[in-house]
Formats: C-alpha cells, structure tokens, sequence
C-alpha cells in the first residue's frame, strides 16, 4: 500500500524546505516535493517548487500570486540524483530566489 | 562561535539532502518520523550549527503550533542530555521532570514552555549501530 510522507525541515527560523513523497512496498516510489519556503512578512511562502514526475526534475519559480515565473524541466537518473540536482541548484540559488520574490511583493 | 542565516540555511541543507538520501536506501529507518512533524537537524563537530538548531527549536516550540518538533541526530552524535540541556539553556531551564510515561523527560523553560524529549530506542528493522533519534513534542505554558 503506498503511503504519502509529508514534513517540514527547517533550515533557519525563516527558510525551511517541504519535503512530500511516496512510500509503497518499503521503499521510495517517489518524491512528490521538495518545495523551498521563506517566511516574508510574517507569513510562509513557498519560493521555487522541485516535483520529480515521469523521470524529469521540474523547477517552478513561484511568484507571491501563486503562478509559476520561470518552469525548468532537467533529466535525472534517479531520486538520489534528482535530490542533489536540487540541493546543488538551492545552494546557489535560494538567496537569489528569495530577493528576486521579495522584490515582487513590493 | 555563532553561524550566518547563510552558513546556517547551507549546512542544514547539505544535513538535510544526506539524511533524505539515508531514506531514499533506507525509508523504514526513519517511519518513525510523525506525519507533518517540524525536523530541525542536530549536526555532528559542528557546536555553532547545534546551538543554533536547538535554539530554533526552542523558537519553534513558543509558536502556536502544536505539530511536533522533531530533532534528527547526525550518524555518530550521541547526544547526552545533560549537553542538551545545557545548549537549551540559552531560555534557561527551570527542572527536568519525567515524563508521565516514563519514556522520556521534559526541559521546563522559565518562560513556562515545556520541551518534550523522548529517546526512540532501535526497533526491529532499525540497526542498532544508528545513533538514538529524538522526538521533541511541545506543551504550551498553561496561562
């Protein structure tokens, strides 16, 4: 039976990153999430969204409207893979991301 | 010592990206994780990054959010209490009482919070080499 694994990891008290994926049969079907959150303004924003769908890492940059600025699809091998394409990506790039959105809410 | 939110964010990522990687070969290791649980990581030789951690927390816990707070050792810390407490005792720590189930021990904070501390012994499929995980549950100060 698959079972949806869902939680939140905290990078600082204002960054944290929302992981979801797939649990089925004891292993890692898939991972559904990992969604890069800033709190701005008190309140939690979800800044660029990585989902792993049908062999492709998907890289949506969020605007505060909710709708998707920029949308990148890069190939991965496996989920490890995917996972430290999007580590290597966030680690470059998170500061930048969250400016680039702060700059939109004014 | 103390770390940047960008020297933070970056090595608690990198903890963050192995530990998932860890799941990836191994998910049965870590069910024991609650659904929609808070992770805050407790970093190996790194005391900067761990008193900024338990210090976020402590933060965490004074929220009102009553999901839990669970704080995840790196492979090879062993993390005593009495340093646990220490650290946390940036709030300063007013006792340590058991729990009512014996399972555990809570850290009363002299603002009145409480932080729950219970150690999850290895399980069957869980190898005993991995180190003690440990899940931080929050009961709010009863006004």
């Amino acid at each position: 039976m698959a079972r949806i694994r869902e939680r939140e990891e905290y990078l600082t008290d204002r960054d944290r990153l929302r992981i979801k994926f797939c649990v089925e049969r004891g292993k890692v079907a898939r991972i559904d999430l990992v969604q890069y959150e800033a709190e701005i303004q008190g309140r939690w924003w979800p800044i660029v969204r990585y989902d792993m769908a049908h062999g492709y890492l998907h890289r949506d940059v969020m605007k505060p409207d909710g709708t998707v600025a920029e949308k990148q699809v890069i190939p991965y091998e496996d989920l490890g893979e995917a996972l430290t394409l999007a580590r290597d990506e966030l680690r470059r790039q998170w500061l930048f991301y969250r400016r680039q959105f702060e700059e939109w809410m004014k | 010592m103390t770390v940047t939110r960008e020297e933070m964010f970056e090595r608690n990522l990198e903890l963050t990206i192995q530990r998932l990687l860890r799941e990836i070969e191994a998910p049965e290791a870590y069910e024991w994780i609650p659904e929609n649980a808070r992770v805050i990581n407790l970093p190996k030789d790194d005391p900067a990054l761990l008193r900024a951690n338990l210090e976020l927390a402590v933060k965490l816990s004074q929220e009102d959010d009553n999901r839990p707070i669970v704080l995840i050792p790196d492979p090879g810390v062993e993390v005593p209490w009495q340093v646990l407490g220490s650290i946390v005792a940036g709030k300063r720590i007013v006792s340590i009482e058991s729990t009512l189930s014996g399972s555990g021990f809570e850290l009363i904070l002299e603002d009145g919070s409480r932080l729950m501390l219970i150690a999850v012994s290895p399980r069957d499929g869980v190898e005993k080499d991995k180190p003690p995980l440990i899940c931080v549950g929050v009961q709010k100060p009863s006004t």
